[in-house]
């Protein structure tokens, strides 16, 4: 993916999806994720909402798989006046700024941790799913518990970079 | 009071997509949805404000694209409307994801939507100046913020609230609104005479003003002219501030002795001076822990004014005939119609005073600048007015009334308005409606604005039936040390303006001479019975000008010499008085004229 429609996608999914509204979601009903009682005849409404994530949670897999490449400076070679060098050049060329880029940004630790955040978030999300369909009775509460950890996924994509980091 | 919430604008493209996104920030902020296309809009328990929504977006087939008209046509209609509906505040976002829609029933975005936000925000500062408009935005973004503030944002706000966790997005929110909304005062009052009645953006830009002044520790200075309200909006700042459950203590330097006033201030310790039996607390000291509004700070004589220079910078005052300084938590306020620059050129006011004072200065609007509240001014004392003048209620005002009333210059301000309507509702009591000849203005020689001399409170001097009322209600402090001396200073007052009241009589009676001379002919006869109303005998005449004159034995001293006509009035008073009939007259009724 180049880099521009990696970032029209991190646009859509991380701002106009998570950002302006999956947080807010989760801000105005934490009530709820506490004490599912308190959702009233919102219950399946809630559960509608949270189950959002299942179905985003595929495009953010792809703009986490895909984020080395997207923002390696590698692709430049394949831009002008950089494009014009032998295939051969460009082939060595692009390894050794794109391991540069790797060292430089540690981008594989970056994806790495989001992957986890990504496991983090699914598990919360499914404790919270199980209360709302009734088929777990734990009392614990979990507003703050989803609000953290989408809260915390959202401030890791925050920190990726948003053009082509020139090595 | 009926509780009204404040009306906000939301400008988010939010509004384009699913009414459940809608639902969710409405719950977050606590807002109650009023753009009414949303039928089953969901309770929400203690609502911040009441708001609009406008997505900024028009929608072509399978194409959304953000549109800046559509925006500002929404904050036109939201502004222009009845001003109890108008807007208090605009939140406004920043990116609108506009462009084909995709697969996922949302548009694709394009490259210009990240700053469609900024866009609409220069065109609101184009055409409404006065509308405050909170940036919201889901990002931490401080180059954003900064760009915004310079284009005329008040404020930012985080969508979801989780820059910081000390407050919750409805807090946050109605904190941002008491900052900077354009609210009129809703304060909960047992006395609804208290309250600062109006809607007219010059008055909410005030109470704003008030607001911020209020959350702050610093002296806050109002200005304004006689009768626009000063005293109320200082009870307003003590409201709505932290010292809101302190006391609230009003010092009143106007009719007061200067030793009394410190007095009063400062307070003393027993045997600080003559009379002094115990201990006595000042008012900064009584009002520790709440406020203290200081009116007329213009009228504070000069060892005065020094000896508030401490209080007011340091918090610490000391009683009078000690020297323990005892600090104090005390918001001051202070009140004047003076221009307190002009004094402090002069040298009548001290300029490390002002400079002590003036932390926040709020001006209160004059009665003229703010005509759009007249009618709701004028309705909230006829109530008023009749329930204390036992007359009819309700009272009805016809609209041609309201339109005498608006279109009066109000030199005198909400005060004057009162006082025309109070004795419209006294001339009238048995009446269900008031029409345009119950309505009597006062006239004015001067327009009483920010004034550099001092000047006399009360009603105009041309209209004596609204003087002899004045007179005859004015009321004294039940209070030993204020009243106590007084009365000797009170006859000759009294006495000085009897004496004027004589010589425009005796002046609008001169008789002329044959040839025209402009100075006439004292008539004394004729002065006399147009004071009575009634035609008397020059004896009887000479024998009340004798007498009004004596009045006062202080007073007439300065009288006749500063006024040469009642000097010769008097003299010719003497000539012309009965005279006692002489121990050896064997006739006793027999009465002597010159």
């Amino acid at each position: 993916m180049i880099n521009t429609e990696w970032n029209n996608l991190r646009a859509r999914l991380h701002h106009d999806w998570l950002q302006n509204r999956y947080l807010t979601f989760l801000e105005s009903w934490k009530e709820c994720f506490d004490d599912v009682e308190k959702c009233g005849s919102n219950r399946n409404d809630v559960l509608e909402q949270l189950l959002q994530w299942k179905n985003k949670k595929k495009g953010f897999q792809v703009l986490i798989d895909d984020c080395e490449m997207a923002l390696s400076p590698q692709q430049l070679l394949n831009e002008p006046p950089l494009s014009k060098m032998t295939d051969e050049n460009k082939k060595w060329l692009g390894e050794v700024i794109h391991a540069l880029f790797c060292v430089r940004t540690g981008i594989k630790d970056k994806t790495v941790n989001l992957q986890r955040k990504i496991e983090n978030i699914d598990g919360i999300v499914k404790i919270v799913e199980q209360r709302l369909r009734s088929k777990n009775e734990t009392k614990e509460a979990m507003g703050d518990k989803i609000i953290s950890a989408f809260v915390d996924f959202s401030r890791k994509i925050s920190d990726l970079p948003h053009e082509i980091q020139v090595v | 009071m009926e509780m009204t919430l404040p009306r906000i604008l939301v400008i988010d493209d939010i509004f384009g997509s699913s009414l459940m996104d809608r639902r969710n920030l409405c719950r977050n902020f606590a807002l109650i949805d009023v753009t009414g296309d949303d039928e089953n809009i969901s309770e929400i328990p203690e609502p911040v404000a009441e708001a609009l929504f406008c997505s900024g977006q028009i929608r072509h087939g399978n194409t959304v694209r953000n549109d800046i008209n559509v925006a500002i046509d929404a904050v036109r209609r939201g502004w222009d409307s009845n001003p109890e509906k108008r807007l208090a505040l605009l939140l406004l976002d920043i990116r609108f994801t506009s462009g084909k829609v995709g697969i996922n029933g949302g548009p694709e975005g394009l490259s210009r939507d990240d700053s469609f936000g900024l866009d609409i925000l220069d065109a609101i500062h184009q055409e409404f100046h006065d509308i405050p408009v909170i940036v919201v935005s889901s990002k931490e973004r401080a180059e954003i913020i900064e760009d915004c503030r310079r284009r005329g944002a008040s404020d930012f706000i985080q969508r979801h609230g989780h820059w910081t966790r000390t407050l919750s997005p409805r807090e946050i929110l109605k904190s941002k609104i008491f900052e900077h909304g354009l609210i009129k005062d809703d304060r909960i009052l047992e006395d609804e005479r208290c309250r600062i009645v109006g809607t007219s953006t010059s008055l909410l830009k005030t109470l704003r003003s008030a607001r911020r002044a209020a959350t702050g520790k610093g002296n806050i200075l109002i200005l304004g002219e006689t009768g626009t309200g000063k005293e109320l909006l200082a009870r307003y700042i003590h409201d709505i501030s932290i010292k809101a459950e302190g006391r609230y203590k009003i010092f009143h330097p106007f009719g007061t002795a200067e030793t009394l006033q410190e007095d009063e201030l400062f307070g003393h310790v027993r045997g600080a001076f003559t009379g002094a039996n115990s201990d006595r607390e000042g008012l900064f000291e009584i009002a520790n822990g709440g406020s203290l509004f200081i009116d007329e700070i213009g009228d504070i004589p000069e060892s005065i004014q020094l000896k508030l220079l401490r209080p007011l910078e340091n918090r610490i005052v000391t009683r009078q005939g000690e020297s323990d300084e005892i600090s104090i938590d005390v918001q001051v306020v202070l009140a004047t119609n003076k221009n307190l620059d002009e004094y402090s050129k002069t040298g009548r006011f001290k300029y490390d005073l002002l400079n002590r004072i003036n932390a926040y200065t709020i001006t209160i609007p004059p009665l003229s600048e703010r005509k759009e509240d007249i009618p709701l001014i004028a309705n909230r004392f006829i109530k008023f007015l009749c329930k204390e003048h036992n007359a009819r209620w309700p009272k009805n005002i016809l609209p041609e009334t309201i339109e005498l009333l608006i279109n009066n210059d109000w030199c005198d301000n909400v005060r004057g308005l009162r006082n025309v309507l109070e004795r419209a509702i006294k001339d009238n009591s048995d009446s269900e409606l008031l029409v345009p000849t119950d309505i009597r203005f006062d006239t004015y020689e001067e327009p009483s604005k920010m004034q550099t001399v001092k000047t006399t409170p009360g009603p105009s001097h041309d209209n004596i039936d609204a003087v002899i009322d004045y007179i005859s209600d004015i009321k004294f402090p039940k209070d030993y040390a204020r009243l106590k001396g007084k009365l000797p200073e009170l006859q000759e007052a009294v006495a000085k303006m009897l004496a004027n009241y004589l010589e425009s009589s005796i002046e609008v009676t001169k008789k002329m001479k044959p040839n025209g001379a402009p100075e006439g002919e004292l008539n004394l006869t004729g002065a006399a019975s147009c004071m009575m109303g009634k035609q008397l005998k020059t004896p009887k005449a000479a024998d009340i000008i004798k007498k009004l004159l004596q009045q006062d034995s202080n007073a007439l001293e300065t009288i006749i010499k500063e006024h040469p006509l009642l000097d010769t009035a008097y003299n010719e008073s003497l000539r012309l008085r009965p005279r006692k009939p002489k121990r050896n007259q064997r006739n006793t009724n027999s009465v002597s004229l010159e």
